[in-house]
């Protein structure tokens, strides 16, 4: 409260109401206790402040001052509470750490500076003595030309911060480090007079400081709303009637904690917490630049899920995302973790140049990683050095030299999903190449029983026999046909998992027909073929006929160095013999595969998809006249092994022949074999990829950019980290860079991360400001606590679900959100909780919940985004006509009632409903949501398709449910969507409700229909009904 | 403030006691003006930027260079280009060969300034613009470059120029979204470039100031008509209903926001009629519709938007931006050209006029143009018919109308090849600077703090230009 008193003192300054501002600052205090206790003075007294909160919300939004401020006047002054906000706001734009734009030679954020003898002669801090201080002198007292920040800056000093200047510099102007940069110690809890109310450390925190504000703490929220908070909490989906009930009627001791253990073990949890993190990981599933194509990443965000669900530590969780590709024994986890460097957005727009792209990915990095482990702004320092905290230009190319050694082309070909990229599985797909395997080895073993059992036998019995019959009956007799060559299939887009659009040639060759557009190749595709067109399938034919089965060899081949993905299938007589999808980085490749060639006749089909530019390569298919040379030989060692005259040379080959072309068990075994690689093939060719980081041997180099522009280098830089943070001595690399921000002596990482965890419960973090923690960063509202929660979570190995239990169980936490008159003036924002938080749902929940409340959500975990249904035009109203994304297909049936966590993300046309609930665009790092309340949410919740949906499906639960009477059905839906027992009023105003939607649709029975598919009042009543529930502003409220 | 009308103050005020009443008064205050540093005089007080997205030909259009007819196929000396840099797309080119407009310029009106053929319709009202023909900018592609000049910045994440000028001036309506934007067909490339959210997105600024996209097909506004059989009197029933709970709710809890939380849905209501209103051009006498030519009448088209915009303003919609794509021609010059003027010559011209006869024009500043413009020089075979030209980024045209510019003036002057500014060159954020002063905005002072910086739309740069305005 007495922050509350400076606080009207500033305004009142900017307002020029000075009498009353000095009447202010000495009263205040004093009065605050008469509002607090209630004193017979308080209602004179009370209409003072009063008169000027009528000014004061204007005036704050002005100027960005918070509404409660969190310094005090009396008393002795703190440096970094309560003076380096002032410098840094004030004074640090020309007297700080950059020394391109220091004026006067002054500065101000280092003591011994601001206390040397300036070349005027003057010194402008003298400790001890204000008057003697030229820099106080020039605050106050003189001419408009004279005065210090100068009136064109637009930034003036308040009469209350000249004042805390003077008697900072009279109390000997003593400076501190900056508090985020000293490391955390953990504080002892403080003790309260209220011993009883704590539950937990936290608790001791918060009341300590509402103690000393004359502030009580409000009383624990009733059991349903505070299932209902602890449910949005955990798991971003309200309670179920039945876990209502359950809760609200546990009489055992710890029936909190249970619930609490139960909803972080849901896998509702990870969805819930992810979202948060994927502001903060800038995810998106377009590349967000120009053509926005999409991409595929989704496996990435599925591991952030888990990750929550499996509550990996915040460090391996760093580690894993900064670095996972350099762990030593980093798994394919590891790697799609490292998904998060790759989030950035990137081009392929024509003309653009790879310097500058390498600049601008590198920037978007360092800047989202300053951001999301150390709450610094590290941006300001890539033009000059940063204004306000002492971070150099040359530190920030320093650290982004960390990310110089990504493995990745600037210019993103507007792939799928460029490189480098890796395969991963879905648990189902990971089960069915398991049972391949399992069926290849199985049918291997019981070849290798034949083989044991019989396979000599019968050869000699088929020597005996038929041997002699069969040389004689079969010839190295082959005929071929010419290759073919199809059109070019264009592929209408690249976004089926790769390009894999399959065409006709695919269902059945037609050499004939038009369509395909078959041409006899004159060049043997073995001298090369070429195809220019971009983003096609081209397919090459040949048959070849003959009576003697063989091998042959069919040769894949390309030298050309490209960064175009490539793609070829193969198929002999109709099955599938071979896939691959090359890579930019598998290039120049080659590779041999064996035909088996039947007897009659054999037809090859090749299919050679790509991406982007031509491509060249080779198709070689072993000459007639060299297997017709090679199989002659087996067909004279055959006869010599019939006739008993065999070399052993010749033994071994007439057995190998026999064994795979004419013995039964042979021929079970390959054509086994065959289906079984065919199924495996299948399957390999639609496994998603998903983008991750891998690293050159020879990084790019890094410059100091002058003035942040590309195409100005100065100075080569290595990698090193900011002087004023923690020594360095890991490997200099992403690991190392990743190792040192959780080596626990970083003095930011942990508390970084506790604030925006805290923020995710309360709505605002104990530094507000949770993207900066630096000198224009606020100072946080309970700084014990923030250092004791850091502390506290860094000795217990980073455990997240640990720090959100300790919040959660925390009386703090539960106490009931309802305001009281007295915390709306001296804690409007309630920094200092002295109740519950209490805000409007993020756009996620606000959706899932009305899909879950309407029994419309469907469940299901992981895969590619999906899109749920949205007003037409979105996508086509700023996409180029050719990207991937230019049009917006809903999905049917279940996809489109998903959680939101899974909606499609096109990051320049982001989705449509949860933009208008304040979600961003994704485009780049978001740590803090603001939380906005418009007209167009308003319309959204009437109106839009899923939300109306969902009051149906609401209506139809209504309608559905046991009871009868309306009252009953009321009482059950009210409580459906608040959790909460509906009060007499209200039931009144719901009947009373009901009874007019019941009036009018009996007077339209055409609007019933039209709303409910009959002409039956009751039902469109009860869908008018939900939709006035499903509107109520408590409704999309954390009470 | 004005938002309020229907939600009195003294409602808040009666029923919770002056503290809360006066609180949930500034959450919606805070919806609608939050900065209040305009200290200088407003010339205008609103803006329809008329975006040419692509990058139009300045020398086809209105930077005139008879010189260049004789030079036609030579190559461009390097003393002009000084070796500064192409985009990829013409850097490979072996020869960069100039190519002269093919289109007869004339001098036009009182002041005689130079337009191009292709532009009939607007050399007409030529007396009323400042055609300025040195804007520049660094970007040289049109993702960074549209960004540009629509944020201040090359990369995603800062708040547009009609966001910041929203966050800065408020709205003067309280039936309508103070920023609105509006995209029209265009004939050219049927591929053209595509355009992003943000360039009308908020960026770090409150999601409230964000542009509304306003749909030709469909909802004019998401999400704003009633389902099927909610009429509007099933719509009111419902909101009273709602309202009616929230009051309740509102006196158990005292949250601010439940107050705010009101007053919008009343808001939105009114928007279900404003807007249909708004877009229903019905009732414009068959004079006006003349005026903006027959594609008037089809939703959608630049002539519509046009026609739009005018009934915007005079709804005190604050800032209105008309996207038109298809500018980019890197091929195909002449034929795409000729389509492109085709759609927005006749209405642009008629939105001036209209604005004019109405008295709007003095308050209401209309700007055209687009993120950069186009080389002297060919892209592609010079003899060849489907040749075209590529970015420029060094000098373009923009032209500027009505709200406090000077009319009838030409600014600035390029070099004889239409390739270097020869003088009173204006980058994009002096373009930005001069808006926001004809709003009576400083630039320097309209800020917001993010990330521990007061951000500006014009950065740490931009220059009032003081020659433009009247």
């Amino acid at each position: 409260m007495l922050a509350y008193s400076l606080f009207l003192c500033q305004t009142s300054t900017r307002l020029g109401v000075v009498t009353l501002d000095l009447l202010f600052s000495v009263r205040l205090p004093k009065l605050v206790v008469f509002i607090s206790r209630d004193s017979p003075g308080e209602r004179f007294r009370r209409s003072i402040p009063c008169a000027f909160i009528l000014v004061l919300p204007v005036v704050c939004r002005c100027w960005g001052v918070p509404l409660l401020c969190l310094s005090a006047v009396a008393g002795e002054v703190r440096f970094n509470r309560d003076i380096r906000p002032i410098l840094s706001d004030h004074c640090y734009q020309c007297h700080g750490f950059d020394d391109a734009e220091r004026k006067a030679g002054l500065r101000l954020d280092e003591r011994i500076a601001a206390t040397s003898r300036l070349p005027s002669g003057h010194a402008a801090i003298v400790p001890g003595s204000a008057a003697e201080s030229a820099l106080v002198r020039r605050i106050r007292d003189v001419s408009a030309e004279q005065l210090m920040p100068p009136p064109h800056v637009n930034k003036p000093l308040s009469a209350e911060q000249v004042s805390l200047l003077a008697t900072w510099i009279d109390q000997g102007a003593y400076y501190e480090k900056h508090w985020s940069l000293v490391p955390p110690q953990k504080p002892r809890p403080p003790s309260v007079a209220n011993a009883s109310w704590p539950s937990n450390e936290i608790d001791q925190f918060i009341l300590a400081r509402l103690e000393d504000s004359n502030l009580e703490s409000s009383v624990a929220a009733n059991r349903a709303t505070l299932l209902r908070r602890l449910s949005f909490d955990l798991t971003g989906l309200p309670p179920t009637a039945e876990e209502l009930d359950a809760f609200v009627n546990d009489s055992r001791p710890d029936y909190y904690e249970r619930a609490v253990n139960r909803l972080l073990s849901s896998p509702r949890y990870g969805e819930h917490r992810a979202r948060y993190w994927l502001d903060a990981a800038r995810y998106g599933d377009t590349h967000g630049m120009a053509r926005d194509d999409e991409r595929s990443l989704w496996p990435y965000r599925d591991w952030v899920i888990r990750a929550f669900n499996d509550n990996m530590p915040f460090d391996d969780f760093t580690i894993r995302q900064l670095a996972g590709d350099l762990l030593p024994k980093g798994s394919l986890s590891d790697l799609v973790a490292t998904g998060f460097v790759r989030c950035n957005v990137s081009t392929a727009e024509g003309g653009s140049i790879d310097e500058e792209l390498v600049v601008n990915y590198a920037k978007d990095r360092v800047e989202t990683m300053a951001t999301v482990w150390m709450g610094l702004t590290l941006g300001c320092a890539a033009c000059h050095d940063h204004k306000y905290d002492p971070l150099s230009q040359k530190e920030y190319y320093q650290l982004a030299a960390f990310f110089s050694g990504l493995r990745e082309e600037p210019m993103n070909g507007n792939a799928l999903a460029p490189d480098p990229v890796v395969a991963v599985l879905s648990p189902d797909q990971a089960q069915q190449l398991a049972d391949l395997t399992t069926q290849r080895t199985e049918i291997q073993n019981e070849y290798a029983r034949h083989v044991a059992s019989s396979q000599v036998e019968d050869f000699n019995r088929w020597l005996a026999k038929s041997a002699s019959e069969y040389v004689r009956d079969h010839k190295p007799d082959w005929k071929e046909s010419p290759w073919y060559e199809s059109r070019s299939f264009k592929q209408r887009n690249n976004t089926a998992i790769y390009f894999d659009e399959e065409f006709s040639p695919e269902e059945s060759v037609d050499l004939q027909g038009e369509s395909q557009g078959w041409q006899e190749r004159k060049a043997m595709p073995e001298q090369g073929i070429l195809v220019r067109d971009d983003n096609v399938a081209k397919f090459y034919y040949r048959e070849w006929t003959g009576s003697l089965p063989t091998t042959r060899t069919l040769h894949l081949k390309s030298n050309e160095s490209t960064w175009k993905p490539v793609r070829w299938k193969v198929w002999l007589n109709g099955r599938l013999v071979y896939f691959k999808q090359f890579r930019q980085f598998d290039v120049p490749f080659e590779v041999d595969i064996p035909l088996s060639s039947q007897a009659g006749t054999n037809t090859l089909l090749v299919k050679a998809s790509h991406f982007g530019g031509p491509l060249r390569a080779t198709i070689f298919l072993e000459p007639l006249e060299e297997v017709a040379d090679r199989e002659r030989e087996t067909l004279e060692a055959i006869a010599a092994a019939s006739r008993h005259v065999a070399s052993p040379p010749q033994h071994v080959a007439a057995l190998d022949y026999y064994s795979r072309h004419v013995w039964s068990h042979g021929k079970e075994f390959s054509a086994a074999n065959a289906r079984i690689e065919e199924s495996r093939y299948k399957l390999e060719a639609i496994i998603p990829v998903s983008m991750i980081c891998r690293e050159m041997e020879q990084p790019r180099e890094t410059y100091l950019l002058q003035r942040g522009l590309y195409d100005k280098p100065l100075e080569r830089v290595d990698r090193e980290v900011p002087l004023i943070l923690p020594p360095f001595d890991g490997p200099r690399d992403r690991l190392g860079l990743a190792q040192w921000l959780v080596d626990g002596r970083h003095p930011l990482t942990a508390r970084v991360a506790v604030n925006r965890i805290w923020a995710q419960f309360f709505g605002v973090g104990l530094v507000q400001t949770s993207e900066d923690f630096g000198s224009q960063g606020e100072w946080p509202s309970h700084p014990e606590l923030l250092d004791w929660l850091a502390c506290d979570f860094q000795e217990n190995d980073w455990n997240v679900k640990r720090l959100i239990r300790k919040i959660v169980t925390s009386a703090t936490y539960r106490q009931s959100s309802r305001g009281r008159s007295e915390l709306l003036t001296a804690d409007p924002q309630n920094r200092l909780l002295a109740r519950g938080p209490r805000f409007r749902l993020d756009a996620e929940v606000i959706r899932d919940q009305a899909l879950f409340l309407g029994g419309l959500l469907v469940e299901e975990q992981g895969g590619r985004g999906v899109k749920p249904p949205q007003p037409g035009g979105l996508w086509q109203a700023v996409s180029q006509p050719n990207s991937t994304t230019a049009r917006f297909v809903a999905d049917k049936g279940t996809a489109a009632r998903r959680r939101s966590i899974y909606t499609f993300w096109k990051r320049t046309a982001p989705p449509a409903i949860l933009q208008t609930f304040d979600a961003p665009t994704r485009e780049s790092c978001i740590v803090r949501r603001e939380r906005t309340n418009t007209p167009l949410q308003a319309l959204a919740l009437m109106n839009d398709e899923q939300f109306f949906a969902a009051a149906k499906g609401i209506a139809q639960r209504i309608i559905e449910h046991d009871v009868l009477t309306d009252e009953a059905r009321l009482e059950w839906a009210f409580r459906l969507v608040t959790a909460r027992d509906i009060s007499p009023s209200e039931l009144n105003q719901l009947t009373a409700q009901l009874q007019r939607a019941r009036t009018y649709y009996r007077a339209h029975p055409g609007e019933a229909e039209e709303l409910t598919g009959t002409q039956n009042a009751e039902e469109a009543a009860w869908v008018l009904l939900a939709n006035t529930l499903l509107n109520l502003s408590e409704v999309i409220t954390k009470e | 403030m004005s938002e309020l009308s229907h939600i009195t103050r003294r409602r808040f005020c009666s029923s919770l006691g002056g503290m809360l009443g006066t609180l949930a008064w500034r959450d919606l205050q805070a919806g609608d003006v939050a900065f209040k540093g305009n200290t200088l005089p407003a010339r205008a007080k609103r803006v329809i930027f008329l975006f040419m997205a692509g990058g139009p030909s300045q020398l086809d259009l209105f930077d005139h260079k008879p010189k260049l007819t004789k030079l036609h196929g030579e190559e461009l000396p390097p003393s002009i280009r000084q070796g500064q840099r192409l985009t990829t797309m013409t850097s490979g080119q072996s020869s960069l060969p100039i190519a002269a407009s093919p289109y007869r310029f004339q001098r036009h009106g009182q002041t005689g300034t130079f337009v191009s053929e292709l532009l009939p319709h607007l050399s007409e009202v030529v007396d009323d613009l400042a055609v300025i023909k040195t804007v520049h900018t660094e970007a040289i592609n049109h993702d960074p470059a549209m960004t540009y000049i629509q944020t201040g910045h090359e990369q995603p994440g800062r708040p547009s120029a009609g966001a910041w000028v929203h966050y800065g001036l408020g709205s003067e309506t309280q039936n309508l979204p103070a920023f609105i934007v509006l995209h029209s067909r265009w004939s050219g490339s049927l591929n053209p470039q595509p355009i992003f959210a943000r360039l009308w997105g908020s960026g770090f600024l409150p999601s409230r100031y964000q542009g509304v996209s306003m749909r030709s097909q469909g909802d004019p506004v998401l999400y704003l008509s009633n389902p099927r059989g909610i009429s509007p009197a099933a719509r009111r029933l419902m909101l009273d209903g709602v309202n009616s709970l929230n009051r309740t709710h509102l006196e158990d809890v005292a949250d601010p926001a439940i107050a705010a939380r009101i007053a919008q849905y009343e808001m939105a209501y009114r928007m279900q009629t404003s807007v249909p209103q708004l877009t229903q051009t019905g009732n414009e006498p068959a004079s006006v519709m003349k005026m903006y030519g027959p594609e008037a009448n089809e939703p959608g088209s630049f002539a519509a938007n046009c026609l739009l915009a005018r009934r915007m303003v005079e709804r005190g919609v604050r800032f209105v931006q008309i996207f038109h794509r298809g500018w980019d021609q890197h091929g195909n010059l002449d034929k795409d050209l000729r389509l492109q003027c085709g759609d927005i010559d006749q209405a642009s011209a008629a939105l001036i006029a209209d604005l004019k006869q109405r008295g709007l024009l003095d308050d209401t500043l209309v700007v055209w143009g687009g993120e950069f413009g186009r080389t002297t020089y060919s892209q592609g075979d010079l003899n060849s018919p489907g040749y075209g030209r590529d970015h420029h980024p060094r000098c373009f045209t923009m032209w500027m109308a009505g709200g406090g510019v000077k009319p009838g003036i030409t600014h600035g002057e390029t070099d004889p090849f239409c390739y270097n500014i020869a003088e009173g060159g204006i980058h994009v954020h002096d373009l930005n600077a001069t808006i926001l002063h004809c709003l009576g905005i400083d630039h320097e002072q309209l800020t917001y703090r993010y990330q521990g910086r007061d951000f500006r739309l014009t950065d740490v740069h931009g220059r009032v230009v003081q020659e433009l305005l009247a």
